[in-house]
């Protein structure tokens, strides 16, 4: 019967179909017998489509491009997480050449997005200032016209109640509200 | 047919110019040079920048940065060192800064699975060790869902993984790309699967012995 650690050994060996009929039937029975390497498994399950892939070509072309095993020196590129670090003249040439090249056909640093920035803000100001302008402007009208009985108003109210569109309607206290009659 | 291919090869080696070449040429100012060795390793610096980033404008973007990076650098590229590894060198401390930038927080993992990678998730924790085996091999979210647990490490956790296993460079490669001395490569290696490994662990359900 194997143990824990030797079962966790053949684990990548069982992923990649590499181990021999007793090892994998030993670990097999180790895995149902026994919780935590079960859980480890699915875990390493998990993982594995990362860690334990293999990729040929990748690695080929890998190994191709350090062939000549000189330490590379990119120090002098000042890499240390400042993308806007680098010499902006030879950075917009880049960009440039890049676009021209069709390489990449918005090889641009975004020069635009500050701008369109700027007017969206200048916009949200305008439109502030307007709401804040007609909010706070004096009413047309003062409050004593406001007040005093227009003709509109007066006909409006001197309609009676029972003239509905020039036909006599019944007036409200004759309808009846009782439901049952 | 291999014969035609291989005339092909050395036909292209003899009519078009070398990398080396090319640098010379940008170096005494010809823009359409730097064009040309842009072209040429766009697609392996783009793969790179994949290997860290699933989104395509992220990934155009830090290419694009990789080569106006490669630009400004020119004069100080030394031609012992192949042209497609310098620039291998540059995306990945790229990729890098970007990581640290932009760290995921670990409890955004679960609630970011598709349906598939869910659906493969509960296969992990129902299926029998042979069962899953067979399953990994045809199954994409397989594959995505991995990343997405890397993709909760810290950058320099996810960086050696990415560089070791998506790329398949050595540590002595690691440690010239991100300078770094092997024995911290291989630490921080160890680390990373660890950490990995535990953030799987968190999705698997603990199950009962079973009585054989």
């Amino acid at each position: 019967m194997m143990n824990c650690f030797e079962a966790r050994q053949d684990f990548v060996g069982f992923w990649q179909s590499a181990l021999g009929d007793e090892r994998r039937r030993n670990l097999l029975a180790h895995l149902k017998g026994c919780p935590k390497c079960d859980r480890a498994f699915r875990a390493f399950a998990l993982t594995a489509p990362m860690l334990h892939a293999g990729n040929g070509a990748t690695a080929e072309s890998a190994r191709g491009a350090t062939s000549a095993g000189s330490r590379l020196d990119v120090s002098h590129l000042e890499l240390s997480g400042k993308l806007e670090g680098t010499r902006s003249a030879d950075a917009h040439r880049a960009a440039e050449i890049l676009r021209r090249a069709s390489v990449y056909r918005l090889a641009d640093r975004r020069p635009s997005h500050r701008l369109r920035d700027a007017a969206a803000g200048f916009s949200a100001m305008a439109a502030a200032a307007l709401l804040l302008y007609f909010s706070l402007a004096t009413p047309s009208q003062s409050f004593d016209d406001l007040m005093a009985p227009s003709d509109s108003i007066s006909e409006t109210a001197s309609q009676s109640d029972t003239n509905f569109l020039g036909q006599q309607t019944a007036p409200i206290s004759t309808v009846s509200y009782d439901i049952a009659g | 047919m291999r014969g035609v291919l291989a005339f092909k090869r050395f036909a292209r080696s003899v009519s078009e110019p070398s990398d080396q070449d090319l640098v010379a040429q940008a170096l005494a100012g010809d823009s359409a040079a730097f064009a040309e060795l842009a072209t040429r390793h766009r697609s392996r610096v783009e793969r790179i920048c994949q290997r860290f980033f699933s989104d395509a404008e992220q990934v155009r973007d830090l290419a694009q940065e990789t080569f106006i990076h490669a630009y400004g650098g020119l004069k100080g590229y030394r031609a012992e060192i192949p042209f497609g590894a310098w620039l291998r060198a540059i995306a990945t401390n790229l990729c890098y800064d970007e990581l640290r930038r932009r760290r995921r927080r670990p409890e955004e993992l679960v609630a970011d699975f598709s349906a598939a990678e869910s659906n493969w998730l509960g296969l992990v924790n129902t299926a029998t060790p042979e069962e899953l085996v067979e399953a990994a091999q045809e199954r994409q979210e397989a594959k995505t869902l991995a990343d997405k647990l890397l993709a909760t490490l810290k950058p320099e956790d996810r960086l050696v993984l990415t560089l070791q296993n998506g790329e398949d460079m050595s540590v002595s490669e690691i440690a010239d790309i991100v300078g770094w001395s092997e024995a911290k490569v291989k630490i921080r290696a160890f680390r990373a699967r660890q950490a990995l490994r535990r953030q799987a662990a968190r999705l698997v359900r603990p199950r009962k012995a079973e009585s054989s």
